[in-house]
């Protein structure tokens, strides 16, 4: 399976994926009130690396816009600038839209939603929903009273 | 190669066929499918795996387009569409939303003044419908209002907090709603067992739960004799010098040709796939393709434009768990034209949004930003989303077809499909109308920051083979029969005259049992 690539392997090169750690860490950073970590933990961030070496091309591509963008900004490369300017960046990098850059923000976000500890910190448990499934309430069958008073509300045909 | 003779050989192995192989098998005939797609394996759906709510995201594409499925060009359409090759077709990945169409819809013409009536009525379908649920096991309630009496096979899926919440809704403006006649188990039904809310109906049922013609009519079908060979890409069908049909050709995995002969020849391959296939069984007694003469086939394709709406609530909803499918509401569904449109539609209530999606949409959408507010909005939206889709009927127009591509071809060289389809005018006030009617409800219901919309795609596939009396306005007649070829049949949603506003798959496989019904009481006589 592609996901499976060691670092040595990964087609990112050393400087895009120390920069690729701060930037997630940027995203998504360690939070203690919701007891969570950061997408740069290493679990996570490894993760991120092996998914996002498919797309190394395009990952590269959203690195140098941001790169560009920090420069024009702040006249720093992204990892120099400080981390309330870095979240700026992001969230307006971000909305910019371009394909390459949805696919860095969507690999980064689906592998930290994957992570056992953040599925904890939300109440879910870290298994697939096969076998076991989950619970859905019933819920309450009366309020359907009102709509049994109604009148038939198709027309008949002739 | 020659294959030996069969009696029926029905192309498409989905909703339809699997249905109609499974009525004919009672007869003993020699009944052989040909499905270009092969079995799936529920151990392999999303919801087996550890990641599987990320896995939609990145792998929907494989999972919806195999590598047996055929390409098809949309440039020209403004809701693309996509088609799904396995045993089952489309089922596997349908929500399993049920319902049926109403009387008026078979008389859209009379009680109207637009597009066309059916040669049949809802009468003569009503028996075929609850035969059809007794096959696939259909939760639902009965007594609904917006219905003839209908009984319902199994007992309703769970309202949940989402179904509560924007029953509310509702309940507070006074309008209709009932619980969503499904085809999912909500008890142990012909040895499956009921559904464990996975959350991933639309991504396959690895519970079996979901009424996906490989676990319903496929085991029954196969048990009564009935033969199905999967890998066979059909190419065209071929005619003999009477102009009847004398069976087809096809491709195996290999890329190998088989001519297999028969005396009867069944198209379910949906309202693209069957079009496709009559056009490209061209010969010199059907220059148009085959059973053409009308010049009906691919046209008239009636797709159902969906309306959304979501908003977020201040309580905790199903979110990930259960079926997206709940309650519906039909308070718009019969024609008013006091709202400046003919017809009508169905709201589906969508349960939640699994926990992924609702990060990854927030992120896109700007709801969830990132840095240290992240974790707060993202908490904010997790299991508190819901929302309904509108479905509304589209109306037959000529100008909306699949044709032949002039240049994309699939990998054994057969014409790919072109889609030319606009919106209507009439659907973009019924649009309009939906998403304006969706946001009062979950306003009512207390969601707030409701966003509405149109689908970007259609799944629905309709009307490029029209069923009518008449020869020079239809392709088959009222019991699926080509008129120029009576020795074909066609029982996908090809057939419809009009759309409805509800999902079609029910009122396919029971058009499909009527017909089975037809020819088998017929069979001394079939070709008269």
């Amino acid at each position: 399976m592609s996901d499976n690539v060691i670092s040595s392997d990964n087609p990112l090169s050393q400087e895009d994926r120390d920069v690729l750690e701060i930037v997630v860490a940027t995203m998504i950073p360690e939070n203690a009130e919701y007891g969570v970590p950061g997408a740069d933990d290493e679990a996570i961030f490894a993760n991120i690396l092996a998914r996002a070496a498919p797309y190394h091309e395009q990952i590269s591509d959203s690195l140098a816009a941001l790169r560009k963008l920090s420069e024009e900004r702040h006249g720093k490369t992204f990892p120099l600038v400080d981390f309330d300017d870095r979240v700026k960046l992001v969230n307006d990098f971000r909305s910019l839209q371009s394909a390459s850059i949805r696919r860095m923000s969507s690999i980064a976000v689906q592998c930290y939603y994957l992570d056992d500890r953040v599925m904890a910190s939300l109440g879910m448990d870290a298994r697939a929903p096969y076998p076991d499934g989950f619970t859905v309430e019933q819920g309450d069958w009366s309020l359907l009273d009102p709509v049994r008073k109604k009148q038939k509300l198709y027309r008949e045909v002739s | 190669m020659t294959e030996d003779r069969v009696d029926v050989v029905i192309i498409g192995s989905g909703a339809a066929g699997a249905a109609m192989a499974w009525s004919l098998s009672e007869t003993r005939m020699k009944i052989l499918c040909l499905e270009q797609g092969e079995w799936m394996k529920p151990g392999d759906y999303p919801s087996t795996k550890r990641d599987w709510a990320m896995q939609p995201v990145n792998e929907r594409s494989k999972i919806q387009t195999p590598p047996t499925g055929y390409p098809i060009n949309n440039a020209e359409a403004q809701l693309p569409v996509s088609s799904f090759s396995a045993v089952g077709g489309a089922t596997i990945l349908y929500a399993g939303h049920f319902p049926r169409l109403h009387p008026a819809d078979f008389r859209v013409k009379t009680m109207d003044g637009v597009a066309d009536d059916w040669p049949i009525d809802h009468e003569l379908l009503w028996p075929y419908y609850a035969e059809n649920d007794r096959m696939m096991g259909v939760a639902g309630l009965a007594g609904d209002p917006a219905y003839p009496p209908k009984e319902s096979v199994l007992p309703p899926l769970p309202l949940g907090k989402s179904g509560e919440a924007i029953a509310k809704g509702f309940n507070a403006l006074g309008w209709h709603w009932w619980a969503s006649d499904s085809a999912i188990l909500t008890e142990q039904f012909d040895g499956r067992d009921k559904c464990a809310n996975l959350g991933s109906c639309t991504r396959g049922c690895a519970q079996g739960a979901k009424g996906s013609t490989d676990v319903t009519y496929w085991p029954h079908a196969i048990r009564a004799g009935a033969e199905l060979r999967t890998g066979c890409r059909v190419r065209e069908i071929t005619v003999n010098e009477q102009g009847m049909a004398s069976g087809v050709i096809y491709y195996d995995s290999d890329g190998n040709e088989h001519s297999q002969p028969a005396e009867v020849v069944v198209l379910a391959c949906n309202g693209i796939g069957t079009p496709r296939l009559l056009l490209n069984s061209r010969s010199s007694l059907f220059p148009d393709g085959l059973a053409n003469s009308s010049g009906l086939v691919g046209k008239n394709l009636m797709l159902h434009p969906y309306a959304t709406a979501f908003g977020t609530f201040d309580v905790p909803l199903d979110g990930y768990r259960g079926p997206g499918n709940c309650i519906q509401s039909q308070e718009f569904y019969e024609t008013d034209p006091s709202r400046g449109f003919l017809r009508g539609y169905t709201l589906e209530i969508v349960r939640g949004r699994g926990h992924v999606a609702t990060g990854l949409q927030g992120v896109m959408s700007g709801k969830i930003p990132f840095g240290h507010d992240h974790h707060r909005a993202y908490r904010d939206l997790f299991n508190r989303i819901a929302g309904m889709l509108g479905i509304c009927e589209d109306l037959p127009e000529l100008h909306n077809t699949v044709t032949l591509d002039p240049d994309l071809v699939d990998q054994n060289g057969v014409p790919a499909a072109k889609i030319n389809y606009r919106i209507s005018d009439n659907s973009r006030k019924m649009l309009a109308h939906a998403m304006a009617r969706s946001e009062d409800v979950l306003q009512a219901a207390g969601a707030k920051d409701i966003q509405s919309g149109v689908l970007p795609g259609a799944g629905h596939l309709m009307g490029t083979a029209r069923m009518g009396t008449d020869p020079g306005k239809s392709v088959v007649n009222e019991w699926g029969r080509c008129h120029d070829v009576r020795n074909v049949f066609v029982v996908d949603g090809s057939i419809f005259v009009t759309s409805g506003g509800v999902n079609p798959t029910r009122t396919i496989q029971a058009l499909t049992l009527y017909i089975a019904d037809t020819m088998k009481k017929r069979l001394a006589n079939l070709f008269d």
